[in-house]
C-alpha cells in the first residue's frame, strides 16, 4: 500500500445535547510521506479537530481517512495507526505521564509491547535526537516549556512513527522555547525523513514548510507552497488571517506603485528584492 | 510630576537561607508616570514576573522599597490592602481563575471585595465588560461556557472593574490566535486612552506592543538592561537577540537594507515606518 | 506553606536504597509500618529508629529534607500529642481545670508523636527514593495475584502514578490561583471558620475545573500514544530481584523478630 495519508470527503460534527456543530466540512487531501506540511488557521477553523481525526482520537462523521491504506475506523488497526501517526499537543504539562523524563519517553513503546532492551535503545536515541539526553533523569515539572515539548516529541519518535502531527506545539512557549521546538521539528523532517504536519497560528513557523494548507470554517481554502499562499494577501485578509510582515511590506510597497515581485518570505529575500528594485531604478 | 509608582533598589531572593537560594531581581529602580503605557519585556526567568508582583504587594521585597503615590506600600496594613486595589494585576492565563456562576458575578468579585455599593458595582461591571468588548447577553452566562478568548476578556474585565490607577497585565495575549491577540491589545489600548490610567504590559513578543507603548523596559537576568522609547530599544537589536528576545521581523529587514547600503534607519519597527521610509527614498531617487 | 508539601516528590540518586527493587521497598515499608504499631516501648522504638536512620543515611537524602515533609502535618501531630497527654488515665501528676496530666499520658504522647513522625519519615523515604513509575510497577507486580479475582490492579496503579505526577503541578497551580485571587482582593487569612471556608471557593472551583481539563487532555495524550490498559504492555525497566533485595528482606525479618521478642519479654 502507498505510504501516504488520504483524506476523502471528510466531515466531522461535534454533538452536544441539543446542538450539532460542523467542525470539518468536506475536506479532501493527500499528504505524501516525507514532506513538511504546515496547517494554518484560526481557532475554530477545524485544524485541531483534523489533527485528532488523523490519530483516530475522533472518528469521521462521514468520509474516510486512510493512513498508509488503513482506515481509521478499522478498530483492529487502531494501535498501528496511532503508532504511525504520533501526536504532540499544545500544553506541555498535560501530555507527560510520568515524573521522570526517560520513563515518559518509554511510555509509548511500552504500550505497543516493544522488548525492554529495544525500548532502552529507542529512548536513548530519541532523547539524543531532541537534544535532551542530559535531562533523562529529570522531573518534567522542573523543565522549561520548550524542553517539555521536546520530551513530548521524543516520546512520539520513540514509537518510530512515519507521521508526526503537532497541534500548536509552540502556542504556550516563549521565543526561545519556540525556536528550540521548531528547529527540532525541522530536523526530524530533514534528517530522519519523518512526515511533519505542523498545525499553528504563527505564520513565521510555516515559511519553511514544503506545503501550506490554510483552513477556515472547516474547509481548506488554500493549499500550495507558502510562497504561493502568501501571495494571496487579500484572500487571507478576508478570512481574518494576516501574512508575514515581510510579505505585508512588499504588498504595501506594490500598492504604492513600487514594482517589487511579491513572494519574498524570509528577511533576507525581502531585503534583497527591495534592494534590487532600488538598484534597478538607479541604473 | 511625581511618579505614581516607583521602586527603589528592589531586590528579591527566592528560598532565602536554603541551598536553592537565588536572586530573582536585584537593584530594580523603576518608575512610571500617571497615564504612561509601558511595555516590560524579558525572557522567561528574567525576573519580570517577580518584579510586577511586588508592585501590588503580593511579594514582599527582600530589600528596597515600593512607593505608590510617593508612599511606601508597607507604611500601614490598611494602605497595603488599599494598594491591592489601586494596582490591578492580571496574571498569565487569567481565564483559569474564573470561578463564579455567571460572567457578571465574576467581574464583580473585585469590586465586591472593595465593599462598593450594588449600584457602583453594576456600573463598573458593565463598564469593564464594554471595554473588553463583551456583549451584554454574555453577562448572565456561565464563564465556563465561553470560548478561550472570551474567558480571557472576562478575566481582564474583572481587574479593570476595580478601576485601578495602575493596570498591570502579564502576557495578556499568550496562547491566543492572531485575531484574539490583536483584539485584546486593542481593548487594553482603548481602556488606557479612555481612563488615562498607567498600564504596564509584560510580554516577550515586542512586535505586538511596540506600536502601543510610550516606553519599553527590558529585563535581563533580574536587572533592568534597557529603558527607553521603542526606537531607542530596537536600535540595539543585536543586544536584544543576545538576551534571547526576538526582534521584530521588520526591524531585521530594515537592518539588512542598511547593511546592503540603503539609507534606512534601523530603529524602525512597523511595516508602515519602513514603507514610508522607502517611499521617501524613491521620491528622493526620482528627483535626483 | 504550599511549597513545603513534598509528598510525591522523587529525588533521583544512585544509592543502594534507590537501586533496591521497588517491591522490596514496598514490602519493607509495610513491614516497617507494622513494626511501628507493634512496638510498645522506648527500647523497641529506638531499634526501629536506628533502622530508619540507617536507611536514611544509606539513601543520601538529607535528614532536613525529610523533616521538611513533616511541617504541613505539624498541627495534626501536636493535636494527637495533646489528646494523648491529657486523656490518658493513670497516675495523676498535674491537674488544672479539666486537664490532667498523668505519667502514662506523657509516655503515650511521646510514643504517639514518635510513631506518627517515624511513620511519615518512613513513607517519605520510600517516595523520595522510588520514582512513581517504579512504585507503580512494584505495586502492580505485588498485587498481580489479585488480578485473578478481577481486581483492576493495573488501572489502580496507573491512577496512583498519575496522581503522584500531578501533585507538584497542582500545587504550583494552587499557588498561582491564590495569588491571582488575592490580586482581586480575596482574603484567605481572616474571618471565622465559615467565612474562611467560603473564601476558599474562588480557589477550589478554578482548581477543580483545571484538574478536570488536565485529566481530559492527559487522557487524549495517553490514548494517542497507544495506551490501552495493561494488556500486552512491556516495561523498559524490568523488575529483577538482586542479592541486595534478599539481604534487605533478611534485615527486615530480623527487625520484626527483634521487636516481637522485645514485646514478649516486655522490655
Amino acid at each position: 500500500m502507498a505510504n501516504r495519508i488520504e483524506i476523502q470527503n471528510l466531515i466531522y460534527d461535534y454533538k452536544s445535547f441539543d446542538t450539532t456543530t460542523r467542525a470539518i466540512d468536506g475536506i479532501n487531501l493527500t499528504i505524501d510521506s516525507g514532506c513538511f506540511v504546515a496547517v494554518l488557521g484560526h481557532n475554530g477553523s477545524g485544524k485541531s479537530t483534523l489533527a485528532k481525526l488523523l490519530n483516530a482520537i475522533f472518528l469521521p462523521t462521514s468520509g474516510k481517512i486512510l493512513i498508509d491504506g488503513m482506515d481509521t475506523c478499522d478498530e483492529s488497526k487502531l494501535l498501528e495507526i496511532r503508532r504511525r501517526v504520533g501526536m504532540v499537543f499544545q500544553n506541555p504539562d498535560n501530555q507527560l505521564v510520568t515524573n521522570v523524563v526517560e520513563d515518559d519517553v518509554a511510555f509509548g513503546p511500552e504500550n505497543i509491547g516493544v522488548p525492554p532492551l529495544e525500548i532502552r535503545k529507542r529512548v536513548d536515541d530519541a532523547l539524543h535526537t531532541v537534544g535532551m539526553s542530559d535531562y533523562s533523569k529529570h522531573a518534567p515539572h522542573l523543565l522549561s516549556g520548550g524542553q517539555k515539548q521536546r520530551v513530548a516529541i521524543a516520546g512520539v519518535i520513540a514509537m518510530r512513527p512515519r507521521y508526526i502531527v503537532l497541534d500548536e506545539p509552540t502556542a504556550m512557549l516563549d521565543p526561545r522555547g519556540r525556536q528550540e521546538v521548531i528547529s527540532t521539528i525541522k530536523a526530524l523532517n530533514r534528517d530522519f525523513g519523518i512526515t511533519v504536519i505542523l498545525i499553528t497560528h504563527h505564520m513565521n513557523e510555516t515559511i519553511d514548510a514544503d506545503r501550506l494548507i490554510v483552513m477556515a470554517d472547516g474547509r481548506v481554502i488554500a493549499d500550495a507552497t507558502p510562497r504561493e499562499v502568501f501571495k494571496n494577501v487579500d484572500r487571507l485578509h478576508e478570512v481574518g488571517l494576516s501574512v508575514p510582515d515581510t510579505t505585508d511590506l512588499i504588498y504595501k510597497l506594490r500598492a504604492s506603485g513600487l514594482d517589487i515581485p511579491i513572494g519574498a518570505l524570509s528577511v533576507e529575500e525581502c531585503a534583497r528584492s527591495i534592494y534590487d528594485y532600488f538598484i534597478r531604478r538607479d541604473s | 510630576m511625581a511618579p505614581i509608582i516607583k521602586t527603589e533598589n528592589l531586590r528579591h531572593l527566592y528560598s532565602e537561607g536554603t541551598p536553592f537560594e537565588y536572586v530573582a531581581i536585584d537593584d530594580i529602580c523603576f518608575e512610571a508616570e500617571k497615564g504612561e503605557f509601558v511595555g516590560i519585556i524579558g525572557h522567561t526567568g528574567s525576573g519580570k514576573s517577580t518584579f510586577i508582583q511586588h508592585l501590588n504587594g503580593l511579594l514582599k521585597p527582600t530589600a528596597g522599597r515600593v512607593l505608590f503615590g510617593g508612599r511606601d506600600i508597607y507604611e500601614s496594613k490598611a494602605f497595603t490592602r488599599d494598594v491591592r486595589f489601586k494596582v490591578g494585576l492580571v496574571f498569565q492565563y487569567p481565564e483559569y481563575q474564573l470561578f463564579e456562576e455567571t460572567v457578571y458575578q465574576d467581574i464583580a468579585f473585585g469590586p465586591k471585595n472593595m465593599k462598593l455599593s450594588e449600584e457602583q458595582i453594576d456600573i463598573r461591571v458593565r463598564g469593564a465588560a464594554n471595554f473588553v468588548g463583551l456583549d451584554e447577553d454574555l453577562l448572565g452566562k456561565s464563564p465556563f461556557e465561553l470560548s478561550g478568548g472570551q474567558k480571557r476578556r472576562v478575566a481582564i474585565a474583572g481587574v479593570m472593574a476595580m478601576q485601578p490607577d495602575v493596570l498591570i497585565l502579564d502576557e495578556p495575549t499568550a496562547g491566543l490566535d492572531p485575531e484574539g491577540r490583536e483584539s485584546v491589545l486593542a481593548n487594553i489600548k482603548r481602556y488606557h486612552d479612555a481612563v488615562n490610567c498607567t498600564v504596564l504590559l509584560v510580554t516577550h513578543s515586542m512586535e505586538e506592543i511596540a506600536r502601543s507603548v510610550d516606553r519599553l523596559v527590558v529585563f535581563n537576568r533580574g536587572r533592568i538592561a534597557m529603558n527607553g522609547t521603542p526606537s531607542e530599544i530596537f536600535r540595539r537589536g543585536e543586544e536584544l537577540e543576545s538576551m534571547g528576545l526576538s526582534v521584530p521581523q521588520i526591524s531585521l529587514v530594515a537592518r539588512r537594507l542598511k547593511e546592503l547600503g540603503l539609507p534606512i534607519d534601523p530603529s524602525v519597527f512597523t511595516v508602515e515606518q519602513v514603507q514610508s521610509a522607502l517611499l521617501a527614498l524613491r521620491g528622493g531617487a526620482a528627483d535626483a | 506553606m504550599l511549597k513545603d508539601i513534598t509528598l510525591g516528590q522523587y529525588f533521583p540518586g544512585n544509592t543502594v536504597i534507590h537501586k533496591l527493587d521497588p517491591r522490596t521497598k514496598l514490602v519493607i515499608t509495610t513491614l516497617y509500618i507494622a513494626v511501628l504499631f507493634i512496638a510498645g516501648n522506648f527500647i523497641s522504638y529506638s531499634v526501629v529508629l536506628a533502622f530508619l536512620i540507617l536507611s536514611i543515611y544509606l539513601s543520601h537524602i538529607k535528614l532536613r529534607v525529610i523533616l521538611r515533609g513533616i511541617k504541613p502535618l505539624i498541627v495534626i501531630i501536636i493535636i494527637t500529642g495533646l489528646l494523648n497527654l491529657f486523656y490518658t488515665e493513670g497516675k495523676e501528676l498535674v491537674s488544672w481545670w479539666i486537664l490532667t496530666i498523668t505519667a502514662e499520658g506523657i509516655k503515650r504522647a511521646v510514643l504517639m508523636i514518635m510513631r506518627i513522625i517515624m511513620l511519615i519519615m518512613g513513607t517519605f523515604l520510600l517516595t523520595y527514593t522510588t520514582s512513581p513509575i517504579q512504585l507503580t510497577d512494584g505495586l502492580e507486580s505485588l498485587l498481580s495475584p489479585l488480578k485473578k479475582i478481577r481486581m483492576p490492579i493495573h488501572e489502580l496503579s496507573m491512577m496512583m502514578s498519575i496522581a503522584l505526577r500531578f501533585i507538584p503541578t497542582l500545587i504550583e497551580e494552587t499557588d498561582k490561583i491564590m495569588r491571582a485571587q488575592k490580586a482581586r482582593g480575596a482574603d484567605f487569612e481572616t474571618g471565622n471558620i465559615l467565612q474562611r471556608a467560603k473564601a476558599l471557593l474562588p480557589l477550589l472551583i478554578p482548581l477543580f475545573v483545571s484538574a478536570f481539563r488536565r485529566a481530559d487532555e492527559l487522557a487524549v495524550a495517553m490514548e494517542s500514544r497507544c495506551y490501552h490498559g495493561g494488556e500486552g504492555r512491556t516495561r523498559m525497566k524490568q523488575l529483577i530481584m538482586q542479592s541486595r533485595d534478599w539481604l534487605t528482606f533478611l534485615g527486615g525479618a530480623l527487625l520484626l523478630v527483634c521487636i516481637i521478642t522485645l514485646n514478649v519479654y516486655g522490655l
